[in-house]
């Protein structure tokens, strides 16, 4: 009985999952320690360097400055220098530091003659800092550092220096007051300036690109033109050796330009060129086989009509029957007409395509413009022929004109000099086109009936076609004239492409020409490209003639 | 033995590397300061090169020749200019221009 009321108990072990493993890892203190300490001398070397380095002095900002805020050089195709990045000095003067007046405007007299001190005592009795003199030359700074002054203050700033103001400011372009490029190739190339130590070279040459702006210039003071135009393009390779677009701007004043007049006329503007489109007409014909230069036309009418507007010649004194080639020598816009209406919409427009006249146009600038689009007719057709209701840049004119006169080879235009093997050649019209085009366009200029008598420079075979358009200003055809030239030259070995074009010309009743017989003949009523862009063209070659014949 | 082969070529490698490190330690000095003389050079140069190139602009030049010699320099008709070559110990006298219209 007893037995039964003992109660069993049973202890067991309390078994868990959750029981302590002994790491095999045995680290002992020492090394523990060890490896502290290490890391503690390591980091006290890098924290005392770090300190001394923060305790050092930076008087080498302007190295700093120039580090961050450098641009490489631009050079012409002569290794002359057109932009330099350099440290300038600017003195200023503070008037709490002044502790004699008198004698500080008198030093400064002999330093400075020339300054107003009325201001400059003014500005002495108040209490502003201002600037004495920025980009200070460094006779002037040594003589204002021995006065000893400590009023006067000097700083260092980095300054981009453009040797020739105004003359390349269409194709160099403007920088911002942070140094970066805004315009021209200083946007364009921006990365390269800022990161390659070698300068950029262009394919610019500054003597000729001068001889040309000089005689837009003149342009001004004869036929009170608004603005005026002129490229310069080597015909195989594109190479821009000249781009000159007026008005232009200093580029060392770096102003805010928003007068639309100020625009790159070769590259961004984009116009009705009027009758230089016939030589386009007349290649076209020639690459697709359906003229001869002496294929003739006739009974050509003196006006016609298309959808109700009419096409009509400019001189009535035209003969009805003409040649292919006579159309274009003596600017026939209706034989234009019958040459476009003879190689059709299609064809024509595919070789305008070809040329690249109708799309934008890749070059080594942003200012760059959109030819305008339009839908295709007949009559387009028609009047694209003799360059009327069809607009594109003068850039893309004179490079159509390239491809038609140095034997049909596709040329890329552009400002930045490369290797020769590195300009790849495309031929993209007939050889044929070039030969039968360029003597045509001689005739233009060497004979009598022709509209460009007064760029038949002697020695120079110049070649080329005027275009006559009236200028359309907000949708609207305006009496006013834009006034083209395009010349190959020489025309038996084709080496450059000249355009010029001039912007509202008004004819000039003083002027006295002389024609190509030598005779004077005073005023002119004809407000067209022959009276008036052909006499600047002519003078043109006349002047860098001699330079292209013995450098180029 | 592999051991002692190891050792010894590893330390032979670092005692190789420390000496040839030395060693061009000058001559990577010499360079800093070669290229720190041309960069210095250079842009002294580029400096002269813009005084020069300012004040021989043609703007200025024509401005010179205004100045000193406005009856002297007198234009050459482009066509009446020849160029000489020599070829072979012969002399050839060529026109600068050739007009295929003549």
């Amino acid at each position: 009985m007893e037995k039964k009321n003992e109660t069993n108990l049973i202890l067991e072990d309390y078994k868990t999952h959750f029981y302590y493993q002994k790491s095999n890892l045995n680290i002992s203190f020492n090394r523990v320690t060890f490896i502290f300490f290490v890391f503690l001398v390591i980091s006290i070397i890098f924290s005392s360097k770090a300190l001394y380095l923060g305790s050092l002095k930076k008087n080498e900002n302007n190295i700093e400055v120039a580090k961050l805020d450098y641009r490489a050089s631009l050079i012409d195709r002569d290794g002359n220098i057109l932009a330099k990045t350099v440290i300038t000095t600017n003195v200023g003067i503070n008037p709490n530091l002044v502790i004699n007046k008198d004698k500080l405007l008198i030093n400064l007299k002999l330093i400075f003659p020339n300054k107003d001190y009325k201001k400059i005592k003014e500005k002495l009795n108040g209490k502003k800092f201002f600037y004495l003199q920025k980009q200070i030359s460094w006779d002037s700074f040594e003589k204002l550092t021995l006065l000893g002054d400590k009023s006067i203050i000097s700083e260092e700033k980095i300054s981009r220096i453009y040797p020739h103001r105004s003359l390349f400011s269409h194709i160099i372009g403007q920088i911002d007051d942070d140094n970066n490029g805004i315009s021209g190739i200083e946007k364009f190339y921006d990365y390269e300036l800022r990161k390659n130590n070698k300068p950029i070279q262009l394919t610019v040459d500054t003597d000729i690109q001068y001889l040309i702006r000089e005689e837009l210039i003149k342009s001004k003071e004869i036929f009170n033109n608004l603005g005026s135009a002129a490229l310069l393009m080597d015909i195989n390779t594109g190479e821009v050796i000249s781009l000159v677009s007026l008005p232009d701007f200093d580029l060392n004043k770096r102003e805010t330009i928003e007068d639309l007049n100020y625009t790159n006329k070769v590259t961004k503007g984009v116009y009705e060129l009027g009758s230089v489109f016939k030589t386009l007409t007349l290649a076209a014909a020639f690459e697709n086989n359906i003229v001869e230069p002496d294929t003739n036309f006739e009974k050509l009418e003196k006006k016609i009509f298309c959808a109700g507007n009419l096409i009509s010649e400019y001189d009535n004194k035209l003969p009805t029957n003409l040649t292919a080639a006579q159309i274009l020598i003596r600017s026939s816009n209706i034989g234009s007409v019958r040459i476009a209406q003879k190689v059709g919409l299609e064809k024509y427009k595919n070789f305008l395509n070809k040329l690249g006249i109708l799309s934008k146009i890749e070059f080594d600038i942003e200012e760059v413009g959109q030819p305008l689009k339009f839908r295709w007719g007949k009559c387009k057709l028609a009047t694209s022929s003799f360059g009327h209701g069809i607009a594109t840049t003068p850039l893309q004119l004179a490079k159509a004109y390239s491809i038609i006169s140095n034997g049909g080879y596709e040329i890329k235009p552009t400002l930045i000099k490369k290797e020769k093997k590195n300009i790849q050649i495309k031929k993209i019209l007939k050889n044929e086109v070039s030969q039968k085009i360029n003597p045509i366009l001689r005739k233009v200029v060497s004979t009598k009936e022709g509209t460009a008598n007064f760029a038949n420079i002697p020695g120079y075979e110049i070649a080329g076609k005027t275009g006559t358009a009236n200028k359309v200003k907000n949708g609207i055809y305006t009496k006013d004239k834009i006034n083209t030239f395009v010349s190959i030259f020489p025309f038996s070995n084709p080496k450059f492409v000249l355009l010029v074009l001039l912007d509202e010309p008004k004819p000039n009743k003083e002027y006295v020409y002389t024609l190509s017989s030598g005779q004077k003949y005073k005023g002119n009523w004809r407000n067209t490209a022959g009276w008036t862009t052909v006499l600047i063209a002519g003078q043109i070659i006349k002047n860098i003639g001699p330079i292209l014949a013995t450098k180029y | 033995m592999k051991r002692i082969v190891l050792i010894f070529s590893i330390l032979i490698l670092i005692l190789a590397t420390t000496v040839t490190k030395h060693s061009t330690k000058k001559i990577d000095k010499e360079i800093f300061n070669l290229k720190e003389d041309i960069r210095f050079l250079t842009d002294q140069y580029e400096l002269v090169l813009l005084d020069y190139n300012y004040l021989s602009s043609p703007k200025k030049l024509l401005e010179y020749q205004q100045k000193f010699f406005e009856n002297e320099l007198v234009p050459v008709d482009i066509q009446n200019l020849n160029q000489i070559k020599f070829n072979n110990k012969k002399v050839f006298i060529k026109k600068l221009i050739e007009n295929s219209e003549n």
